[in-house]
C-alpha cells in the first residue's frame, strides 16, 4: 500500500471506519433482505401513472410472425391484410391452412363448503362458446377458443396471486372463476398482448357475472385490444387520443411487444364517450362497442357495432395477435 | 298503478334536490356500469354523498325499473356495483337495515336476479355492510357466524368482514390492486381507511362499544373453535379474527384454536368430509403466514451476515493497525 493511501487511512479514526463499514454492510444486506415475495408479480406492462413508459418491444427487431401458406401473417400477406384503409383483413384463424385454436383452461375456485357450480364442464362449455362467438365476422372466423375439457378443474379458492401462480399454464388462456373479488373490480387481466409462453394469458372473474360481456371485454385486452376511450372514464391520461397507428397507441402504454407489419390505425376517443361517431379514412368509428370501458345497454359483440372503423381495425388486430402470439406459442 | 309511479316520483324528488347541479341519475349510472367499478372520487365535486346515496338506493331497491334499459345479466352486474358502493355512502343504522333486508331477501329480489347464485351475491351485501364502517354491522355478522343455517362460506365472509370493521379495509394497502387492468379500479374506502379505534377516537362511548363487541365475539369464536367438524375449512378466518379480538394464544384450554393442542389434534384425526380439501387461505387478513416465515428467515440471515461483516472488518482494521505499529 503506498504512502498516500496510508496517510488517507491514518486520517480516519478507527471508529469512523467501523461505522462506514457497518453502514455499507447494513445497506447491502438490508437490500438483500427486502426481497420481493415471489407471489407478488411486479410485471405491469402498462402503467397509466408513468409519464414515459418504456416500450417492451424493439422497434427494430424483425417480426417473428410465421407466414402461413394460406393467408394472413400479420405481415400483410393475406388478402386484404395490407392495412389499406377501409379494407377488412380476412386474416387470423380461417386464413391459415393449418389452423390453430387457442386452448382455454378454466379453474373454478370454490368457496368453503360449497361449489360454484355442480357441473363445471357444462358451465365452462357454455360461456366459452359465448365468448368465442365474438370472433366471427361476416362468416369469417378470426380466432377460435377451444376449451380443453381435461383442464376444467375445481380447486379451493385462495388469494388471487396464489391461484394465478398455481394454475396458469404456458400456451393456454387460463380463466379463473371465484365467488368474490373484494373491492371494485369484478374481473381483470394483468397483461395486454399476453405472451402465451410466459403464462401471461390469464383472467380472473367473479363467477355470477360471466355472461354480461365483462369476460369478453377483458379477454380482448389479452389480445392487444385497448379501450375505445383513453382511460377507465376518469382523467384522460392513458392511451393516445385520436386516430393513430396502433403500434404507437400500444407503445405509449408499454404494451408493444412485437412490431406491427404492416401497421394500421385505431381510434381512441379522448372524451371518453360511449356514443362518439367520427369518420377517418372514410370509415365511421363508433365508440359504443365491447371495448368501451362500461357495460352498454345494447350489449354488442366485438364486431357488431355500427360503422366500418372498428371492425376494420379489430380485424387487423386479431390477425396480428394470431400470427405473432398465438400461432408460435399456443399449445 | 302505485308501484309504477313510485320509482318515478322518487327519481323526480331526487332530481329536484339536485336541481341546479350536474349530478344526475345518468351520471351515477355511468359510474356503476364501469367494468372496473365506480370512480366516486372523480365526481365528488359534482355530487354530494347524500345524492349519490339516494340514487344508489333507488337502484338497489328497484333495479328492474332503475336499470330498465339493460338486460338481466347487465342488471346483475350494475346491481353488484351499486350495492358495494351503497356501503361507502350509507353509514347509518338505517342503511345497514336496508342492506340486511336485501340480504334476507324476503321479497325474493335476489332470487329473481341471481337464482341459485344468490348466496354468492350475499357476499357482496356483506361487503357493503363492512364498507359502512358501522359497528352495528358486527351485530349482523354475529348473527350469521353463529347460525349454522347459513352457508359455511357466508359464515367465513362474516368473520372476514368483521375484521374489516375492526381493522379497516386491507384493500387500502394491498399491493395487488396495482395489477394490470385492476389499476383502473378505484381504491375508495372512505369509512374503512383506518381501524375502528382511530375512526372513533373522539367518541368514548363508541370506543367502549368496540371493546364490548370484541368481548362478545371473542366468546363466540371460542365456541366456533370448539367445533372443528364444521369449521375446520375456515380456521384461518377464525384465527385471524381471534387475534384481532385479542384471544390469548398461549391459552392451552381445549377450547382454544391451537394446532398444538392435543384435544384439537384428536378431533382432526376423525374422518371429515372436508379432510381432503385444501384449507382456504383467506385473502382478507394482511398476514400471509407462509411468506412471513420465509421473510423472518431471510431477515435472520441478513442480521447474521451483518454481524459477520462487522467482525471481519474489525479484525481487518485491527490487524492493519498492528502491522503498522
Amino acid at each position: 500500500m503506498d504512502e498516500k493511501t496510508l496517510n488517507i487511512l491514518k486520517g480516519f479514526p478507527l471508529k469512523k471506519i467501523s461505522i462506514l463499514t457497518l453502514y455499507f454492510m447494513l445497506t447491502s444486506c438490508i437490500e438483500q433482505g427486502n426481497i420481493i415475495p415471489s407471489d407478488i408479480n411486479t410485471n405491469i406492462p402498462f402503467d397509466p401513472k408513468n409519464p414515459t413508459p418504456i416500450p417492451t418491444g424493439s422497434a427494430t427487431a424483425a417480426p417473428t410472425s410465421i407466414p402461413g401458406p394460406g393467408g394472413g401473417s400479420g405481415a400483410g400477406t393475406a388478402p386484404g391484410c395490407t392495412a389499406t384503409a377501409n379494407v377488412l383483413c380476412k386474416g387470423g384463424y380461417d386464413s391459415d391452412n393449418t389452423r390453430k385454436s387457442l386452448k382455454v383452461k378454466v379453474v373454478y375456485g370454490n368457496q368453503a363448503g360449497s361449489r360454484l357450480t355442480n357441473d363445471p364442464l357444462s358451465h365452462a362449455k357454455n360461456f366459452i362458446t359465448s365468448v368465442n362467438s365474438n370472433y366471427v365476422h361476416q362468416g369469417h372466423r378470426y380466432m377460435n377458443l377451444e376449451l380443453d375439457e381435461s383442464k376444467v378443474i375445481e380447486v379451493d379458492q385462495e388469494s388471487d396471486s396464489v391461484m394465478i401462480e398455481k394454475y396458469t399454464e404456458a400456451g393456454y388462456v387460463t380463466m379463473i372463476l371465484v365467488a368474490s373479488i373484494p373491492g371494485s373490480t369484478v374481473g381483470y387481466v394483468q397483461h395486454m398482448c399476453a405472451k402465451l409462453q410466459n403464462k401471461e394469458a390469464w383472467t380472473i372473474f367473479e363467477f355470477p357475472y360471466v355472461a354480461n360481456g365483462v369476460v369478453e371485454h377483458e379477454i380482448n385486452h389479452l389480445f392487444c385490444f385497448p379501450h375505445t376511450s383513453r382511460a377507465n372514464g376518469g382523467n384522460p391520461t392513458t392511451f393516445l387520443g385520436g386516430y393513430n397507428p396502433t403500434s404507437k397507441i400500444l407503445s405509449n402504454v408499454g404494451a408493444l411487444k412485437i412490431p406491427f407489419t404492416p401497421d394500421f390505425k385505431l381510434f381512441i376517443d379522448p372524451a371518453n364517450s360511449s356514443n362518439t361517431s367520427v369518420t377517418y379514412d372514410n370509415m365511421l368509428y363508433f365508440t359504443g362497442n365491447l371495448m368501451y370501458y362500461s357495460v352498454l345497454p345494447s350489449r354488442p359483440k366485438l364486431f357488431t357495432t355500427h360503422g366500418e372503423g372498428y371492425p376494420y381495425s379489430y380485424s387487423h388486430l386479431i390477425d396480428y395477435y394470431y400470427w405473432n402470439f398465438l400461432k408460435p406459442h399456443a399449445k | 298503478m302505485r308501484n309504477n309511479l313510485y320509482p318515478t316520483v322518487v327519481l323526480i324528488l331526487i332530481s329536484l334536490n339536485a336541481l341546479g347541479s350536474d349530478c344526475t341519475f345518468n351520471l351515477i349510472k355511468n359510474e356503476v356500469t364501469k367494468f372496473h367499478g365506480p370512480e366516486w372520487s372523480k365526481i365528488s365535486a359534482t355530487c354530494s354523498k347524500s345524492i349519490i346515496k339516494s340514487y344508489l338506493k333507488e337502484i338497489i331497491t328497484n333495479p328492474e325499473n332503475a336499470l330498465i334499459e339493460y338486460d338481466l345479466e347487465q342488471q346483475k352486474f350494475i346491481f353488484r356495483n351499486s350495492i358495494k358502493s351503497y356501503g361507502h355512502f350509507g353509514t347509518k343504522n338505517s342503511d345497514l337495515n336496508l342492506l340486511s333486508t336485501i340480504y334476507d331477501d324476503h321479497n325474493r329480489q335476489l332470487h329473481r336476479m341471481f337464482g341459485k347464485d344468490k348466496n354468492l351475491f350475499r357476499i357482496t351485501v356483506l361487503e357493503a355492510m363492512a364498507n359502512t364502517g358501522n359497528l352495528e354491522a358486527l351485530t349482523l355478522y354475529q348473527k350469521i357466524f353463529e347460525n349454522d343455517q347459513n352457508e359455511l362460506f357466508l359464515q367465513q365472509y362474516a368473520l372476514d368482514f368483521s375484521a374489516w370493521i375492526f381493522e379497516g379495509s386491507p384493500l387500502v394497502q394491498q399491493e395487488n390492486t396495482l395489477e394490470g387492468s385492476k389499476i383502473y379500479s378505484e381504491i375508495f374506502f372512505p369509512n374503512l381507511e383506518t381501524n375502528a379505534e382511530t375512526r372513533y377516537q373522539n367518541h368514548p362511548h363508541l370506543l367502549d362499544k368496540i371493546m364490548e363487541k370484541k368481548l362478545i365475539i371473542k366468546n363466540i369464536l371460542l365456541d366456533l373453535a370448539n367445533r372443528p367438524e364444521r369449521f375446520k375449512a375456515i380456521y384461518s378466518s377464525i384465527r385471524s379474527l381471534q387475534k384481532i379480538v385479542d384471544i390469548d394464544e398461549q391459552n392451552q384450554s381445549p377450547n382454544t384454536l391451537n394446532p398444538n393442542n392435543e384435544h384439537f389434534q384428536q378431533i382432526e384425526k376423525k374422518s371429515n368430509p372436508l379432510e381432503n380439501t385444501t384449507v382456504r387461505t383467506s385473502q382478507f387478513p394482511k398476514r400471509d403466514l407462509a411468506n412471513e416465515k420465509e421473510r423472518q428467515e431471510k431477515s435472520l440471515v441478513s442480521w447474521v451476515s451483518i454481524l459477520l461483516a462487522i467482525c471481519c472488518s474489525t479484525i481487518f482494521i485491527l490487524r492493519y493497525k498492528k502491522r503498522k505499529d
